[in-house]
């Protein structure tokens, strides 16, 4: 936190920045087919790559707690 | 969500005008609720995976999608929006209300009988159809009433816009020294460009495509209405992007939290806006013979000309919002981004809405490209293309709006902003699951356009995945399009159930760099209309001329599809059949006499 009034940190930016991502690594998989011509099995890719994705929701929520625990 | 600043709403200070506004967004809306259930009908029909109509009907669907949504919803979004920021940035009541009323009465009554007609095409028993999709150019012909409904329509928006001007010049009688504000600014220069685009759908529909559906004419030249339509059909694309706009260069940057970077700036684009939209049409017939190779080379030209003012808007709005960030405590090269105000739908739709539109940039370069045109041509691309564009920058924008917007409008709170922030991310994620799988089969070489884009006994090769897979996310992401599209109707329809509150006022900041830093000349509308026309006729006299020479004003001859005009028709039919049976048997008669 700033204590800037306007600044409220929630977790809608979580939210947008977690779809976003998910959209650029499912465009990855597009990338490595039509550029590189890998065809990666969509069953085991957006498994490991929803896996990676919910990992990191899951770090960024523990980091933000102990964010606001230590301010 | 903005919880308001205390000041007067828009409702307060001009009731008339709000109520105006909100009956253009009311009939904006109904269209954008049908339109969405026809597409998401057409994205479960074509991928197989569920079918509720049959194919015969698909034209019949695609066509009230299309039309519904990039003419009624856009179109009836942009008056309300225009109206609202005219009278906001002039601040002063419209001069006469009964004419406003008018022109909307005009412009609902088009919609209605242009939507009927087209609707009708799913009740065989009654004879009338429309079923021409929204590029509605020969040899496909609708009912009289479908052009006549859009005749009607155009004329009421040709009202609007004079309204506006109307407006423009009496507050400039009050104020001569003063520069336009630059949201009245946008207004103007954009129905400039629309008075300028209209002539070639005015041209073709009352000249051509009316006259040969009421059986007044006998036959059209199919490539002078494509080259008239699309005249039209390219400047049309700023014409629905305009209105998305003038909310992230005034609002966007409010929402943020800061100030529009540079007010200049954006009068210099929309100006090239004005100028550039029109000559670039025949970009659309890259494949179509008859129109020389060189006038295409013209039009990509122009076509690449347009990035600038879109990579301008790129900037400008983007240093609006990282301004606004900064004001809220963000630091860092990146870090500044969240401090911004993700939680609120509007901007937070705005900025997705902005994200998508750099992708529908990009794959747009693609369509621009004569060469690499011939890849992606009528393919499923295409559409991918465009739901980028139409279906993301400006839908969600004008969504996001709405939830800025409506409080101002009716001093009541939306209903829920969780379901709002929901209902933008679900558009995107939506919207990038379908425009992938369109863009990624329109390489395969799928065809747009078709309830059944599979062919008998042949495969479409892949580089990778497969065709089914690319259907069911296609599918998917129609579905989550029109769950999202509901979502937003029903947070709306909700809010209308909220209380009245007094203090829901939101005002809008002036530019870190005004009006006051740019040239006078920028606000000449004249000058600008004047070279714009200019630029008009140097791209398209040669090539309307050299159509008409090659082929005359009403073509070479050929029937029109369908079939509508039934007794016209079938007379000309049978006047056909006749003279072409008496041909052959002097044919036959002729070689009897030989071999004799």
């Amino acid at each position: 936190m700033t204590g800037n009034p306007l600044r409220i940190e929630t977790s809608g930016g979580v939210l947008v920045g977690f779809v976003v991502l998910a959209v650029v690594v499912f465009e990855l998989r597009t990338v490595l087919g039509m550029l590189f011509g890998i065809d990666v099995s969509g069953v085991v890719y957006f498994p490991v790559a929803l896996a990676v994705l919910v990992g990191l929701l899951v770090a960024e929520n523990a980091l933000r707690s102990v964010g606001s625990k230590e301010g | 969500m903005s919880t308001g600043s205390g000041a007067a709403t828009f409702v307060d200070r001009y009731p008339e005008e709000a109520s105006i506004v909100r009956q253009a967004f009311f009939v904006a809306f109904v269209a954008f609720g049908l339109g969405a259930l026809f597409g998401v009908i057409q994205a479960l029909h074509r991928t197989d995976i569920l079918r509720f109509i049959p194919s015969t009907d698909y034209y019949t669907v695609l066509t009230a999608h299309g039309v519904l949504l990039v003419i009624v919803f856009t179109i009836f979004f942009l008056v309300g929006l225009f109206q609202w920021a005219i009278t906001r940035s002039f601040d002063r009541p419209v001069e006469d209300i009964r004419i406003t009323k008018a022109w909307l009465a005009l412009m609902s009554v088009g919609s209605v009988v242009t939507g009927v007609t087209i609707l009708l095409g799913f009740v065989d028993e009654v004879g009338i159809s429309a079923d021409v999709l929204f590029t509605f150019y020969a040899p496909l012909q609708a009912h009289p009433l479908f052009y006549a409904g859009l005749a009607v329509f155009l004329v009421g928006t040709w009202i609007a816009g004079a309204d506006w001007f109307r407006s423009w010049l009496a507050w400039n009688a009050e104020h001569p020294d003063d520069r336009i504000p630059l949201q009245a600014f946008v207004v103007l220069t954009t129905m400039l460009m629309w008075y300028i685009a209209t002539i070639g759908v005015a041209v073709a529909v009352l000249f051509f495509l009316l006259p040969w559906s009421l059986g007044l004419i006998e036959t059209v030249n199919p490539l002078l209405t494509r080259t008239l339509f699309w005249f039209f059909g390219h400047p049309v694309v700023y014409f629905w992007l305009m209105p998305a706009y003038l909310l992230w260069y005034t609002v966007l940057p409010k929402i943020a939290g800061g100030r529009l970077f540079s007010d200049p700036l954006a009068r210099v684009v929309f100006v090239l806006f004005l100028l550039l939209s029109t000559p670039v049409g025949i970009h659309h017939q890259y494949l179509d013979p008859g129109i020389a190779e060189s006038f295409k080379f013209i039009a990509m030209t122009n076509t690449m000309f347009l990035l600038l003012p879109s990579l301008l808007t790129a900037f400008t709005v983007v240093a609006s919002v990282e301004h606004g960030a900064r004001q809220r405590g963000g630091t860092g090269l990146f870090g500044w981004l969240r401090a911004l105000p993700w939680r609120d739908p509007a901007f937070t739709g705005m900025m997705l809405a902005g994200l998508m539109f750099a992708a529908g940039g990009f794959s747009g370069m693609i369509n621009a490209g004569m060469n690499i045109n011939y890849l992606v041509h009528n393919t499923l691309w295409v559409p991918g293309h465009f739901h980028l564009t139409v279906g993301t920058a400006v839908a969600l924008t004008m969504m996001a709006g709405t939830y800025w917007l409506w409080p101002q409008l009716t001093n009541r709170r939306l209903y829920s902003r969780p379901i709002g922030l929901l209902q933008v991310v679900v558009w995107f994620g939506g919207m990038a699951l379908m425009s992938n799988a369109m863009h990624v089969s329109g390489l395969y070489g799928i065809p747009r356009r078709t309830a059944e884009p599979q062919y008998q006994g042949f495969d479409f090769s892949t580089a990778f995945g497969s065709v089914a897979e690319l259907n069911v996310q296609l599918a998917i992401g129609g579905t989550l399009l029109f769950v999202s599209a509901l979502l937003f109707l029903a947070n709306l329809a909700f809010s209308w159930g909220n209380p009245t509150t007094s203090g829901l006022g939101q005002t809008l900041p002036p530019a870190l760099s005004g009006p006051d830093d740019s040239p006078r000349v920028l606000d000449n509308m004249r000058l600008w209309a004047a070279i714009a026309l200019v630029l008009v006729a140097l791209a398209y006299a040669l090539p309307l001329g050299a159509i008409v020479a090659d082929s005359g004003l009403f073509g070479p001859g050929g029937d029109a599809y369908p079939v509508t005009v039934v007794l016209n028709s079938v007379a000309v039919t049978a006047e056909r059949l006749t003279a072409s049976v008496g041909a052959t048997l002097a044919d036959v008669g002729g070689v009897l006499e030989v071999i004799r």
